[in-house]
């Protein structure tokens, strides 16, 4: 945080990327410095104990925020977990909307940069008239990429799929 | 017998020069990128700033690696960085 108001001071704009819980650190850090209100970049913690691709996606979902606040233009959350339960509710509300029509559903929770996707078939004939997970999942990680940010590993489980199989597919 | 009393509360000792202005865009933009050393921050500075320059049309990005987390970059590592880039991002404060 230091490092960036320094730069501010000297004139280039910058940004910091902090984790959640540094957050009131890095702004008192920022206030101490003549810098009250300091607009910066949050991200989920823990960093360190992530794989490669788990801190590459944590860097792409915090890429539009870094956009913003070097040209000006972030009007919304700073942080790149700003979702909240309700917008993943209205998200996947709209993705069930058509399943709900052939009596199927779908639920959703939430942890971290984590979406586990459950798919809900009270019977063979629903199963049957549902499309398959593999079909599903694209669709859905497009409609949830455009509606909340990228960056997410989302799961689908899917009843159909054989007791032996992994219960979940990957999207 | 003297007793001091110590105001624990904040205080600003900063210059307070205020923000830097913001770009109109990241076209051509040198990203000056500087790393704590934290574990995954090189990384995550080095996909963003791939991010912007695929995307956003920002030029290259220049790596200044800190010693340590601990300090602040010495000022003439400041000054350095400052006269080749056009835009700063820093990570990771953890």
């Amino acid at each position: 945080m230091l490092d960036a108001v320094h730069f501010e001071g000297h004139g280039v704009p910058a940004v910091a990327i902090l984790t959640e819980p540094f957050a009131s650190t890095g702004g008192a850090i920022a206030e101490l410095a003549g810098f009250a209100h300091y607009p910066f970049a949050t991200v989920p913690h823990p960093i360190g104990s992530l794989t490669v691709s788990g801190a590459m996606a944590v860097a792409d979902a915090v890429t539009p925020i870094v956009l913003g606040l070097l040209t000006g233009a972030a009007a919304g959350a700073s942080s790149a977990t700003a979702v909240t339960a309700a917008d993943l509710d209205d998200v996947v509300n709209g993705l069930a909307e058509g399943l709900r029509t052939g009596g199927a559903d779908l639920t959703a929770s939430v942890t971290g940069r984590e979406i586990c996707l459950q798919l809900h078939l009270p019977d063979a004939a629903c199963a049957e008239c549902v499309m398959p997970a593999s079909v599903l999942a694209p669709m859905f990680r497009s409609r949830i990429e455009a509606e909340l940010c990228p960056g997410w590993t989302i799961t689908l489980g899917d009843p159909r799929e054989p007791e032996a199989a992994p219960a979940e597919v990957a999207i | 017998m003297t007793v001091t009393l110590v105001d624990p509360t904040l205080c600003v000792v900063g210059s307070g020069a205020g923000l830097a202005p913001r770009l109109a865009s990241l076209e051509g933009v040198v990203l000056g990128l500087v790393s704590n050393g934290k574990t995954h921050g090189r990384g995550i500075l080095e996909r963003v700033a791939q991010n912007l320059i695929d995307r956003h049309g920002a030029r290259d990005a220049v790596l200044m690696r800190k010693p340590t987390a601990n300090l602040p970059a010495a000022p003439d590592e400041v000054a350095a960085l400052t006269a080749g880039v056009t835009a700063i991002i820093a990570a990771i404060g953890d």
